[in-house]
């Protein structure tokens, strides 16, 4: 491709520069621009493995509207006692939050970050400006979506076909249930941040499942006895669904299950900053 | 090629002593050298010569044990923000998320950098255009390949460097990446080039240095080595000749089986 206006000697780097790099900006995005591309990126790509989609969304409306399906006496109302007024179906809307906040927390998250540690994804990140902190701020981000998501469809789900009693106190359930989703997917990203192993991420993510599920008495019908009560409020998912069990059917503000999730967080992510690996 | 010339200004590269060492396992024992701003340097040796873990030391994602490093200027320990900035790396296990397109990669990584490279740009240069809506996974291996190399030029580098660039490529694929690895250096990229294809050191490379069991055997010109081995010899006889293989054509059959079975003992 040449013209006759060109010069008849040419030195070789003018033309060879023509051909590769420009740049397309100058100056960087900001923070939050740079970050926007990274969650959407994610998203996307997270969306396409169907699998992943279709074991998170379902399980909360699955449990709310399965479990009292089958056990019939849940639909009958309390008369007397701590949940007067409230239905065996209201009673376990709490257990069902609490469930449906961990599993993505502490299952679906460090397993899906072990699986880009070993597949190198993280590795090739790491010799970019891209920080840690972003990758897993963004994956957290989806799987709070998705937890919320799925939480709002079961209880509107369960409001539908059960007809559901509102909370005595909803602001109270409100930010206990934002406490407990922010201090589970804090142990959730310690969890992401160290545990290398795609199958050592679902085995550990089971354990502290189950041991979540355990302290928030959702495995015990009727609740925790005293004794295991009393110490299931230092533990952050026991403190999570008493924090929206008093919320929903006593009168006070569960001020000590709220502050032990506060320092939980407090501990947690600043654990997972230090700790995070990328390979 | 164009000649170099030694110590002609301040190195862009520099590694003195480094050593580094997993457990009991030295991985790299000793090794010199620096790089000149604007050449394609080679780094060449056998797999498990030090040879990765050098240039991993140099991107910053491996504390040496002992020694000094300076890219760009600056400690990649001390300074990772700038490395980062300004070295690609392209690694030999390119890995990406199953699922996402060539297109969604180059715009995501280069949303880090604060003057990146025009993507449609980059995907015309790496002939990466109409594969650009395909997901990672689908793609053959030299696409994969090329997908690698945009990514470490996407954030367009001061310092690129290339590990194992060919190895998926058919030969005509090779001959085009060879030629691309030119045009980026005509750029002025410094190109770090970690290989075990003789045929590519020989034809791209500046000056290079053969690494073998973690320290520096040989270092030079292409022309200096070959001419140093003598008359005739290729880059492949002067590998061969520092690496422990000393195979001499005119000796009688039984030294030559002799050296076969040492074969055996390499990694």
């Amino acid at each position: 491709m040449t013209t006759t206006a060109r010069p008849a000697v040419r030195s070789p780097k003018q033309s060879t520069t023509q051909r590769t790099l420009t740049p397309a900006r100058s100056g960087r995005l900001s923070a939050p621009r740079r970050f926007a591309t990274l969650v959407a990126t994610e998203a996307r790509v997270w969306l396409r493995d169907i699998s992943t989609v279709a074991t998170t969304l379902p399980f909360p409306i699955a449990f709310l509207l399965g479990i009292p399906a089958i056990n019939e006496d849940m639909r009958h109302t309390f008369t007397e006692g701590v949940f007067a007024g409230f239905t065996g179906v209201d009673v376990f809307v709490p257990a069902v939050l609490a469930m449906s906040m961990t599993a993505p927390a502490v299952m679906a998250l460090p397993t899906a970050f072990a699986g880009f540690r070993d597949k190198g994804v993280l590795r090739r990140m790491s010799a970019t400006p891209l920080r840690p902190q972003a990758m897993l701020g963004a994956h957290v981000l989806i799987n709070v979506a998705v937890t919320v998501l799925a939480a709002a469809l079961a209880l509107v789900a369960g409001h539908l076909v059960f007809g559901l009693t509102m909370p005595n106190d909803l602001a109270v359930v409100v930010g206990s249930y934002a406490a407990g989703v922010v201090v589970m997917f804090a142990l959730g990203t310690v969890l992401a941040a160290v545990v290398k192993n795609p199958s050592h991420a679902a085995g550990v993510g089971m354990l502290v499942f189950f041991a979540s599920l355990v302290s928030a008495g959702v495995m015990t019908p009727g609740g925790l006895p005293d004794g295991l009560a009393q110490v299931a409020r230092f533990i952050p998912l026991g403190a999570a669904a008493q924090a929206m069990q008093e919320g929903w059917f006593g009168d006070g503000v569960p001020v000590l299950q709220l502050a032990v999730m506060a320092v939980w967080t407090a501990v947690l992510v600043p654990t997972a900053a230090k700790l995070f690996r990328w390979s | 090629m164009p000649t170099s010339v030694p110590g002609s200004g301040q190195p862009i590269i520099e590694v003195r002593n480094l050593r580094k060492t997993y457990g009991p396992k030295v991985a790299v024992d000793d090794v010199s050298f620096s790089v000149q701003p604007g050449e394609i340097f080679g780094i060449l040796g056998t797999n498990g010569a030090g040879k990765s873990t050098t240039v991993e030391c140099l991107a910053g994602l491996r504390t040496p044990d002992h020694g000094t490093v300076r890219v760009l200027g600056v400690d990649p320990q001390a300074r990772p923000d700038v490395i980062r900035q300004h070295v690609g790396v392209q690694f030999q296990e390119s890995a990406l998320h199953d699922k996402i397109t060539v297109r969604e990669a180059v715009n995501l990584f280069a949303s880090y950098y604060d003057e990146p490279a025009d993507a449609d740009q980059l995907l015309r240069l790496l002939s990466l255009t109409k594969h650009q809506d395909k997901h990672f996974a689908a793609l053959s291996g030299g696409l994969k390949q090329r997908v690698s190399i945009a990514l470490a030029l996407v954030g367009r580098p001061k310092v690129a460097i290339l590990d194992e660039l060919t190895t998926a490529l058919d030969p005509a694929a090779r001959r085009q990446t060879w030629e691309l690895v030119k045009r980026v250096r005509d750029a002025g990229v410094t190109v770090l080039l970690v290989t075990h294809f003789m045929d590519e050191a020989e034809y791209l490379c500046d000056r290079l240095v053969i690494i073998d069991a973690g320290v520096v055997v040989a270092a030079g010109t292409p022309r200096e080595l070959t001419s140093a081995l003598g008359e005739g010899t290729s880059l492949e006889d002067v590998f061969l000749a520092h690496t422990g293989f000393a195979y001499d054509a005119g000796t009688d059959t039984d030294a030559a089986s002799d050296d076969l079975d040492d074969l055996d003992d390499v990694a």
